[in-house]
């Protein structure tokens, strides 16, 4: 398959401070891509080279395998962090201004406008000044001028600050459906569940450098400690296969997460807790993408 | 290209539509048509209402010499009266004045008292003075033996016609006045719109970046394209308000003269400024002044001067909004573009201090200098422009304009697209010098 996004080498200082040191990944169409890091890393820097909004100082970006021009940037949706919309225009005129900046005509991107807003049950909003709107509704009319005109490739920067749970839902659930019509969509966000939940692949960039890259299940896999919860009957286990690191008792079933010693297997521990308990679950625990982040910005900062 | 359109566009609309543009657009010429009815308003119930001094003359010298017009109507007190009495009988009357002239041996009366219940008008007090001068004057030749007669003959009034003899020998009468006026107002005018629509832009700027619009939108355009745009759109509106303005005046006055009465506003003006000159000169009014006048502004190159100023103000307005562009590009709110604002408004202001000399000596060394100057020629050369200024000079200040928006909006663009997405930095003139030099 091939990527619609491929960075290579990419490159960019500001003065003295490297924003982006080096970073070459790769994007799949039809994916939700989660870009994480921490503040300050070089995301938005990232994306502002992906958005062609600034060039780099050394590497290429390509789209679709053609370089950056004014036909491919239509072809990209970006909603970023720090956004806002006009606070006089009203909301048909606004979204109508962006959709033509986008290049879309006038007639298609009427349409695509109604259907937008009558998904996002905002009819009857095309005459409102968005200075009368709530921030949650500014939010939908920006969410919709990111998408309107039906872009391949979809950049969310903290797509879900300013909604309420109700309206985040609906917004995660508008990112499911634009993934399953095909579209990319790169994410970057601070909320673990959502990348946990949503993303197929991860990149995290900290201090400017790509640090972890790839499948979100194979990182997961790669940073897996060897630890397994067991269901069982209450009372403590005394085990030599390994360590328990945590233990709680509930409703008279205890769950206990063993850390299996190097040199011993699933098997050894499920005998020896057979031996103990009676046992009702027995699965290898994965890390979280949370657990991941810190630990992978903890180390690398050491 | 499509898409500055649309920004222009954009800008455009948003501005004209809004509710204080409509209303100053309509308002103004609605005031400048009303300042002038009111003038005429003025000067013809000026006439209407006659002003009655009381005279007390001590010396009785005046009785002659202070006769009674429209505007001034002079009562003499018995000159047996004390001056207690006279006072008295001042405020008893509704007299606008009580004019006191002592008994006086020599050639000049001295202590001569204007007694008023509210200050005197400046005009009342000049027209009673020149009356009494002329009387002394008058009375003075007789004492060294000469008649009257004399006297109204050496009193004499001119006017100077100036004639600009141009080097192909054709003569054209000009007057300094009226070339004052033209040029002093059309600088003027670039002036104000400068200053009024280049803070447009820069508030415009502002306003998406604080507003943190401005990512969406260079996502779509170049910072480039958004710049221009803007300052293009905000350009034509303002022309379009000075189009407005210039229509509307012009509608209205017609409508207004229909509607009082064009010759009866006409000959009420003319009567009063007749009146004035009878009052000041005793001399008859020349139909020949309004002549002059008019062949005076037909003397003008008007074409000249309209298209020098349709250009002057758009050049003139490019290079500063692009400046203005720029301070808004680098600050995060509005109170913070104070700091920046002095090195542009300077030489603005410096080409106020020259356009106005410059329209007294035109062709002075200071105004052909920064009438060259990109961005003081806008205003100096207004000024100038009346006053039949060589054209390889005028040449000159049009290309070196132009040359200098392209390269101010070529340097603001480059600290534009950086500023714009650089918010909570501290901004200091050496940073803007460093994102303008530097390749970001």
């Amino acid at each position: 398959m091939k990527p619609i996004v491929e960075a290579k080498h990419i490159t960019k200082s500001y003065g003295k401070n490297i924003a982006l040191d080096d970073i070459t990944l790769e994007i799949n169409p039809g994916s939700i891509f989660g870009l994480l890091g921490p503040n300050g890393a070089g995301k938005t820097t990232f994306i502002r080279i992906i958005t062609s909004i600034i060039a780099p100082d050394k590497g290429e970006i390509l789209i679709n395998g053609k370089e950056l021009n004014s036909g491919t940037i239509e072809r990209i949706g970006y909603l970023p962090e720090e956004r806002g919309l006009y606070k006089k225009m009203k909301v048909g005129d606004q979204l109508m201004y962006l959709a033509g900046l986008k290049g879309m005509k006038k007639k298609e991107a009427k349409e695509a406008i109604v259907a937008w807003m009558k998904r996002f049950e905002m009819k009857g909003w095309w005459n409102k000044t968005v200075q009368d709107l709530s921030k949650g509704m500014q939010q939908k009319v920006q969410f919709i001028s990111t998408v309107v005109h039906n872009p391949d490739l979809i950049i969310l920067d903290e797509p879900f600050s300013g909604f309420d749970p109700v309206n985040a839902n609906l917004v995660r659930d508008e990112i499911i459906r634009l993934k399953e019509e095909g579209k990319t969509i790169i994410l970057s966000t601070h909320r673990m569940e959502s990348v946990e939940e949503l993303c197929d692949e991860i990149a995290m960039i900290n201090n400017s450098k790509l640090i972890l890259y790839g499948e979100k299940n194979e990182i997961k896999n790669r940073h897996k400690q060897n630890i397994w919860t067991i269901g069982h009957s209450a009372g403590n286990l005394n085990l030599n296969s390994g360590e328990v690191v945590y233990t709680f008792l509930s409703n008279g079933k205890q769950k206990t997460d063993v850390k299996l010693y190097s040199d011993q297997s699933a098997n050894d521990l499920l005998k020896e807790v057979v031996d103990q308990k009676e046992v009702f679950s027995f699965n290898e625990k994965l890390p979280t993408i949370n657990d991941i982040f810190i630990q992978s910005v903890n180390k690398k900062n050491e | 290209m499509n898409k500055i359109l649309l920004v222009i566009r954009r800008e455009y609309l948003t501005r004209v539509t809004n509710k204080t543009f409509i209303l100053m657009t309509f308002l103004t010429p609605l005031l400048i048509v009303g300042v002038y009815a009111l003038i005429i308003f003025l000067s013809v119930k000026g006439v209407e209402d006659q002003k009655k001094i009381i005279v007390l003359d001590k010396s009785e010298k005046f009785e002659k010499a202070l006769v009674s017009s429209d505007n001034l109507e002079f009562e003499f007190l018995p000159e047996s009266l004390s001056g207690d009495l006279a006072k008295e009988s001042y405020l008893d009357s509704k007299a606008y004045g009580l004019l006191y002239i002592p008994d006086f041996k020599g050639d000049n009366p001295k202590d001569v008292v204007l007694r008023t219940k509210g200050n005197p008008g400046i005009g009342t007090l000049t027209v009673i003075e020149s009356m009494l001068e002329d009387e002394i004057e008058r009375l003075k030749l007789q004492k060294k033996g000469l008649s009257t007669d004399i006297f109204d003959e050496i009193n004499s009034d001119i006017d100077i016609t100036t004639i600009n003899l141009s080097e192909d020998g054709t003569e054209k009468k000009t007057s300094a006045l009226v070339g004052t006026i033209a040029g002093g107002a059309s600088a003027y005018m670039i002036f104000i719109f400068i200053m009024i629509y280049g803070s447009q832009v820069m508030r415009g700027v502002v306003e998406e970046k604080s507003g943190k619009i401005v990512e969406v939108i260079v996502s779509s355009v170049k910072p480039f394209q958004l710049m221009a745009g803007k300052i293009i759109g905000i350009a034509a509106v303002g022309l379009t308000q000075l189009f407005m303005w210039v229509v509307l005046t012009v509608i209205l006055l017609v409508v207004a003269s229909a509607f009082i009465g064009q010759t009866e506003v006409v000959n009420t003006a003319m009567e009063s400024q007749q009146q004035l000159d009878n009052f000041n000169q005793g001399g008859a009014p020349s139909e020949f002044q309004v002549n002059v006048i008019t062949e005076v502004i037909s003397s003008l190159n008007l074409p000249l001067i309209v298209a020098c100023f349709i250009f002057y103000f758009l050049g003139g307005f490019l290079i500063y909004a692009s400046l203005f562009a720029m301070i808004g590009s680098v600050v995060d709110s509005e109170t913070d573009t104070q700091q920046f604002m002095f090195p542009v408004i300077l030489p603005i202001i410096i080409s106020i201090g020259v356009g106005l000399p410059a329209v007294e000596s035109p062709n002075g060394t200071l105004a052909t200098v920064f009438s060259m100057i990109p961005l003081t020629s806008p205003v100096v050369m207004m000024a100038r422009l009346p006053f039949d200024i060589p054209a390889w000079q005028i040449i000159v200040s049009m290309v070196l304009l132009i040359l200098g928006i392209i390269g101010t909006a070529w340097l603001a663009g480059r600290v534009y697209r950086i500023g714009i997405l650089t918010r909570g930095a501290k901004v200091s003139y050496k940073l803007i010098f460093k994102w303008m030099i530097k390749n970001y």
